[in-house]
């Protein structure tokens, strides 16, 4: 399955990155694959807890540059 | 009979010397109970007859003071004057003046020194003496209970002992009973989620005390002893917390809570890394951590881990992932987050001694990183105030015992102890 979007979320800070990413998966239709990009070891730390706490699970995770991460999650 | 506290009494006798030659005058506000009449409040005011051997109040003066008593709930209970240069027995136009037999009639002589004072009363146009009492205010022992001394004469704010910050609703309703009946209508939060109350008169303790009773609170504790505990909501609430904070603050506070030492001692008490409950501003600190345990079959080495340790303790080489527990924090991110369950988090007690801030600052030393057992930890707890009680110097906070007898100490006390009670 290919990644259908890439939502990029670096200029939100917490907690508006996840509650913009929910916004975001919630136009989404399930099996949809989507890429997250967001900035900041921290952001990453609690947006990866919360997509688990709400059973998405990451199924990859790439350094796009310093504290840039891309990580690959499918819509439920 | 008339029951005064010592405080009053004094500032009765320094405005009578203020007014000499000329005589002083006042009335008397205060509760009365049993047939006992308590003064809360004397209000002085102005003789207009600015006499050496008589007294009077202008009737508007004393309409004044009338409000002002009924703002506060108090009542008339009678007036006072001075007799500059004569004993303190009635005149007779002091008996002329004595009318109401509700009321007592007090006399202060400033012609014997110290100066003395007695009341009367009337009964069917009779004046007979009326028994005065003095109670005197033991402001230390007040305050080991909870009760400290407030500016203003004869006013304290009542401490409460509440743990980990956490109040009923029953509770609350006391509190709104006491604060409105008794106080000012107002309720103080204290920096360590403690509650006082202010403006409580000293003739309301008892009544106060037995009233809080009444809704399960207690006085708090003041001076060198083990303070209130504090606590987050920990684990049972919050997502973030590694242990039950508040069942552990009761349980502190049951065991060690007002228990005298050489000064103040505080526990606190934070349920994971993020500190919200500031472990080490505390004389001992305890804060909820975890360890990460990996589990290799469940790994896919995604990485997701080892980019998230806000401490960087986590590597990953060759599918290989390794913590350095010496860096680690013990927050759980990597447990929290993980998408391949591929750590178990061991979950324990960090502990962290001498923190203290105040006049002084000090930051709590980490001496014990973890520990899994709380029955263990209750035995450092008690090794740690006994080592304390043993050698700190009365009045010196325990991060200065620990300064000046080393660290070191502590921990080979610590140690010692776990020896005896079976090893680790």
């Amino acid at each position: 399955m290919e990644v259908i979007k890439t939502i990029d979320l670096r200029e939100y800070v917490c907690p508006m990155t996840y509650v913009i990413l929910q916004a975001e998966i919630a136009y989404l239709n399930s099996g949809d694959k989507i890429a997250v990009i967001l900035a900041g070891k921290n952001t990453l730390a609690d947006v990866t807890k919360s997509l688990k706490m709400d059973g998405y699970r990451v199924e990859k995770i790439e350094e796009e540059g310093e504290e840039i991460y891309k990580i690959i999650i499918t819509v439920k | 009979m008339l029951v005064f506290f010592e405080f009053q009494i004094e500032k009765i006798v320094k405005f009578c010397r203020e007014q000499y030659p000329i005589e002083a005058c006042g009335l008397l506000g205060g509760k009365i109970e049993n047939g006992v009449k308590i003064v809360k409040s004397v209000y002085f005011a102005r003789n207009i007859a600015q006499s050496e051997s008589r007294f009077d109040i202008e009737a508007k003066e004393q309409y004044e003071i009338i409000k002002k008593m009924r703002a506060k709930n108090e009542v008339l209970l009678g007036n006072f004057h001075s007799h500059p240069k004569t004993p303190a027995r009635p005149s007779a136009e002091d008996r002329e003046l004595m009318l109401d037999p509700n009321l007592v009639y007090v006399i202060f002589s400033l012609k014997d020194n110290p100066p003395t004072f007695k009341g009367f009363k009337v009964s069917r146009g009779e004046v007979s003496e009326e028994e005065i009492t003095v109670k005197k205010v033991d402001y230390k022992t007040l305050k080991s209970g909870g009760i400290m001394r407030q500016t203003e004469d004869g006013y304290f704010a009542v401490r409460l002992k509440i743990t980990g910050g956490n109040l009923s609703i029953e509770q609350l309703k006391g509190l709104e009973e006491v604060a409105s009946r008794y106080g000012n209508g107002t309720l103080h939060l204290t920096a360590r989620q403690g509650v006082e109350i202010p403006y409580i008169h000293i003739a309301d303790l008892e009544e106060v005390i037995e009233k809080l009773k009444s809704y399960g609170l207690e006085l708090g504790a003041c001076g060198p002893r083990v303070r209130t505990v504090t606590a987050c909501q920990g684990r049972s609430i919050c997502p973030n917390g590694c242990i039950e904070t508040q069942e552990l603050a009761r349980e502190i506070a049951a065991r060690y809570y007002g228990q005298t030492l050489p000064h103040k001692f505080k526990f606190g008490i934070t349920g994971c890394a993020n500190n919200c409950l500031k472990a080490e501003e505390n004389d001992l600190g305890i804060k909820g951590v975890c360890r990460p345990l990996w589990l290799k079959d469940n790994c896919t080495a995604c990485g997701l881990c080892t980019k998230i340790c806000p401490v960087n303790a986590i590597t990953l080489n060759q599918q290989e992932i390794s913590v350095d527990y010496e860096v680690c924090i013990g927050c759980g991110d990597c447990v929290k987050a993980c998408p391949f369950e591929a750590y178990k988090g061991e979950y324990g007690y960090s502990l962290s001694f001498g923190g203290s801030f105040g006049r002084k600052i000090n930051i709590g030393k980490k001496l014990i990183p973890f520990i899994s057992s709380k029955e263990k930890m209750f035995t450092i707890f008690d090794k740690t105030l006994e080592f304390y009680r043993k050698e700190g110097k009365t009045g010196e906070r325990f991060y200065k015992t620990l300064e000046r007898v080393g660290f070191a100490k502590l921990e080979q006390y610590l140690r010692e102890g776990e020896r005896e009670n079976g090893g680790n």
